[in-house]
């Protein structure tokens, strides 16, 4: 187990000086400069000049890259063009709200996908296992922004049942931050009214998000689960006369779940990158809508430090499910 | 003649590959009395190991049709059974011993649990004494530590070692019939004999009747009392062991026992059977063996059915059949 | 080839994907000549009509039948994304096949930097990528070929060095056959299955990817009816003109499960093993 956690700890260390190499290149070799971006247009030669050497940008490109790599190793992902603001605190501070709707999605995904996939691959061919395919197919299949869009038009537009933006209404007062998560604080603040309010707030980003994420599990989970039902040894369970119940779950699903989870994992990357246009559509204040509002102004350091928190986050995550895996796995844990 | 533990009669069978029916079994008839062991010997392809999923009602639902026959399980007909009444059956009263030792074992859970799970399912036993019989039940197949073993999962375990376990398992609930299909095949020579070895001896302990499949006519030889020789499908031969080897009525098995090396003569060649396995989309008309058959005269257009001999042994067989009736 | 399609077309899922796909294939050919108002001139006097039997989907903004940009924009996001996606493929499996057979350092060297492009989330990196390169489509198309770059090379490699094990690759190298013959001659004709069974599962991922970073205002530029972008512009009519948004959103949606449902057939259909 030990090994295992060095031996991935030192890849992390080589794909996060490469991550770097990678967001270095894009903001400082690619065309689009940010200086142009800063001067506005038709600048003079001295404007362009002060700009440069007030980013660095006029000493070589590695040493340029030196100073890059120091300051992300020190958490310094830059200035924002727009606020002036470290890019280190602005990120902080949307964390909080990114990773909220992030990981109600994935429950509501997990706690849907599994089942129903499981499901499907039990009555493989019936007709719910025809439904649930395809209601897996459309959710690979929608683009996010049309989702949301289609149920704001749904449960705000036509039934008002719903907010359509925000975290909470702005009549309410945000609650005092403990956790960063709105229902978390809320209900530590012991106020049910705004509870109520914030989880009215995420039931569609979370929904829109989470679909995408439970299509892909269902998809998955079905594909190992038929795996694990044609292997011999649930054959053997048969003829041994185990309970269904028990034969689908422990012999079968935790058998699937060894493949499953490792792209369960992998998929996780959909769900940051969804979060941007979630949060886009529905004006949720997280990093996502930080980084699409910072596309908008040709805010590099702020694009280029989301790019590098979120592959950050992503190998965390991905080390973390090989780790859930490792543990689950006889073969790889003696 | 003791009590009939398994009596299949006329059966047949098809399954429905990518639309088209295939005949898999057809006329099969097969008893097995109380402590009696049964070999079921044929090559691959021929339809044993369906026979055996079809005793327990494994098959796959969807594509298997039974055009005809039955099966009675201690008098209980099995095809006209509730799935309920079969599912009693399995584990309990009929044993189950695959040829894959590698993969017929859960990976993810330990040995002992996997015997315990199946212990507890067939018993009223309180979770001390279900731990107890594991226990027993491994000492049983000869496992020397069984108290690491049950701690082990199947991975850290040889072949051999993991059959005794599928062994166990299958015997736990002491069943009336134990199925075992190829149980040694996958296995080295040294561990096959020992594998048998112990089969015979708890059968003959608990009184078990076997049905012992194999594609090897050496292993039913050395353990079987009786044997059924299946072809294509369809019974050929049928007969106290030591009957169908020393006198094989059939071409077929004729050809089966030349091509056992101890038995055919000491620099001799081994014998092969010329010619292909049917296409069993459309049987032919008449005996299933007359395309390869060195003896086929016009009568074997039409099929023959089983025809007894003597006391116990038949064949479905015209060359033979003419002989006994005269 | 015409026996496979009648098996695609016998279930009913993937027979009703196929006829979809024919008429986007048939949409995307021939849009200039379906279209019943022009995709790009404006008519400021028609703006933002309601659907009717003038303009089946209504109109935009600046008086565009919504109607033929969506079909004007079926070429765009299909021919970029199958653009995106074999440039891709081409690449990657040239570059992945060479280095499972070369070995060594090389190798190394190309799945570390794999592992670094996986790194990122799809989306991210097509975004800093198209934000870097500077909102176009044509840097968008490039952005998701670099994206989807890592998969071909891995998938080529894989492939490349199980093949290069085997005998009759060993004993062409013994004979001194050039590395290239043997790439060429050997090595890529068994990777066609795979990559093929890649694409055809990658060009619906391609179209949403198309027309995300369309939407977030990084992909095509106006006037150019790409389907992202008249979402991203008609989201400001989203309450009162719903019709704006929503039938191109649904545009997406249908050309992406039709590509999605026969990528999944033709995986079956190719590779048994991996769907039933």
């Amino acid at each position: 187990m030990l090994r295992l956690i060095r031996a991935r700890l030192a890849m992390l260390v080589i794909v996060l000086f490469g991550v770097s190499i990678i967001t270095f290149l894009m903001a400082h070799v690619l065309p689009g400069d940010p200086t142009t971006a800063l001067a506005g247009p038709h600048p003079s030669q001295e404007t362009l000049n002060s700009i440069r050497a007030q980013f660095g940008l006029d000493k070589p490109l590695p040493a340029q890259y030196l100073s890059y790599l120091s300051d992300l190793f020190h958490g310094d992902l830059g200035t924002s063009i727009r606020s002036q603001q470290p890019v280190t605190h602005e990120m902080l501070a949307f964390f909080p709200a990114t990773l909220e709707l992030v990981l109600v999605a994935f429950i509501v995904a997990i706690a849907f996908g599994i089942p129903l996939g499981v499901l499907a691959a039990v009555k493989k061919n019936s007709f719910s296992d025809y439904i649930i395919r395809f209601f897996a197919v459309g959710g690979v299949s929608v683009p996010l922004f049309w989702g949301g869009l289609v149920m704001i038009l749904i449960f705000y537009a036509k039934l008002g049942w719903l907010p359509s933006s925000g975290r909470l209404d702005i009549e309410l007062n945000s609650p005092e931050s403990v956790t960063g998560f709105y229902t978390i604080d809320t209900l530590i603040a012991g106020d049910k009214e705004a509870f109520i309010n914030v989880l009215k707030h995420l039931v569609m980003p979370a929904l829109a998000l989470g679909y995408v994420q439970l299509a892909f599990i269902v998809r998955q989970v079905r594909s190992s689960m038929l795996d694990a039902l044609s292997q011999d040894y649930y054959l053997t369970g048969r003829a041994n006369g185990l309970g269904k119940r028990f034969l689908v779950v422990r012999y079968a699903l935790r058998n699937a779940l060894i493949p499953s989870i490792t792209i369960i994992g992998l998929s996780f990357g959909s769900l940051l990158g969804g979060a941007v246009v979630t949060e886009t559509v529905f004006d949720w204040p997280g990093m996502g809508k930080y980084v699409t509002d910072s596309i908008l102004g040709r805010d590099f350091p702020a694009i280029m430090g989301f790019t590098v928190v979120i592959a950050l986050a992503y190998v965390i995550i991905n080390l973390l499910v090989d780790l859930l895996v490792y543990s689950l796995d006889p073969q790889t844990r003696k | 003649m003791s009590e009939l533990v398994l009596d299949i009669k006329d059966l047949s069978l098809s399954f429905l590959t990518s639309g088209t029916p295939v005949s898999i079994l057809k006329s099969v008839e097969l008893q097995i009395a109380a402590g009696e062991i049964v070999g079921l010997v044929g090559e691959s392809g021929s339809g044993k190991s369906v026979t055996a999923l079809a005793i327990s009602k494994l098959l796959p639902t969807q594509i298997t049709t039974f055009s005809s026959g039955s099966i009675y399980f201690n008098g209980m007909d099995i095809l006209t059974s509730s799935e309920e009444s079969v599912a009693q059956l399995r584990g309990k009263k009929i044993g189950f011993v695959f040829q894959e030792p590698m993969t017929a074992l859960n990976p993810t859970m330990t040995i002992g649990k996997q015997l315990f799970h199946v212990i507890r399912r067939h018993s009223d036993l309180s979770k001390e004494q279900a731990q107890a019989k594991v226990r027993a039940a491994l000492e049983e197949v000869l496992i020397a530590k069984p108290e690491i073993v049950e701690n082990q999962y199947p991975f850290q375990l040889s072949g051999g070692m993991r059959q005794r376990v599928v062994i166990a398992m299958a015997m736990s609930a002491n069943p009336a019939l134990l199925i075992a299909d190829e149980p040694t095949t996958a296995l080295d020579v040294t561990v096959q004999a020992e594998i048998l070895n112990l089969i015979g001896k708890l059968a003959k302990v608990h009184g078990t009747a076997v049905l012992l499949i194999s594609h090897d006519l050496g292993v039913i030889a050395n353990t079987c009392s009786k044997v059924t020789v299946l072809y294509a499908g369809e019974v050929v031969e049928t007969g106290k062991v030591s009957d169908v080897l020393r006198t094989p009525l059939h071409p077929y098995t004729q050809a089966l026992v030349k091509s056992l090396p101890d038995i055919a003569a000491r620099g001799s060649s081994l014998e092969t059977i010329a010619g292909e396995f049917p296409d069993l989309r459309k049987r032919p008309e008449g005996c299933i063996y007359a395309p390869r058959c060195p003896k086929k005269f016009d009568k074997c257009s039409e099929s023959p059915v089983l025809m007894k001999v003597d006391n116990e042994h038949s064949v479905a067989c015209w060359a033979q059949g003419s002989r006994s009736s005269s | 080839m015409l026996k496979s399609i009648k098996q695609l077309v016998k279930n009913r899922f993937t027979g009703g994907a196929f006829i979809s796909l024919c008429v986007i294939a048939f949409i995307a050919i021939f849009s200039p000549l379906l279209t019943p108002y022009s995709p790009i001139d404006t008519k400021p006097e028609d703006r933002l009509l309601a659907p009717g039997h003038l303009h089946y989907f209504g109109t935009d903004e600046l008086g565009r039948d919504i109607f033929s940009r969506i079909l004007a924009g079926t070429r765009i996001s299909v021919g970029i994304a199958l653009f995106a996606i074999l440039l891709a493929a081409f690449v990657g499996t040239f570059i992945g096949s060479f280095s499972g057979f070369i070995g060594r350092w090389i190798d190394q060297v190309i799945m570390r930097s794999t592992d670094v492009l996986l790194a990122f989330p799809t989306l991210v990196l097509a975004l800093a990528l198209s934000a870097a390169l500077g909102p176009s489509i044509v840097n968008a198309a490039l952005a998701i070929a670099i994206v989807k770059l890592p998969i071909y090379m891995r998938l080529a490699r894989t492939q490349a060095l199980s093949i290069s094990q085997t005998l009759y690759v060993k004993s062409a190298r013994t004979f001194g056959v050039k590395s290239g013959w043997i790439v060429r001659r050997h090595i890529v004709p068994n990777l066609l299955t795979p990559i093929v069974i890649q694409i055809s599962l990658d060009i619906g991922d391609a179209i949403l990817l198309i027309a995300t970073l369309g939407f977030l205002g990084l992909g095509a530029q106006p006037p150019t009816p790409e389907w992202g972008a008249m979402i991203s512009t008609g989201w400001n009519y989203l309450i009162d003109q719903w019709w704006y948004p929503t039938f191109t959103g649904a545009a997406i949606f249908i050309t992406v499960m039709a590509f999605n449902i026969i990528g999944d057939g033709i995986r079956d259909l190719l590779d048994p093993k991996a769907g039933e």
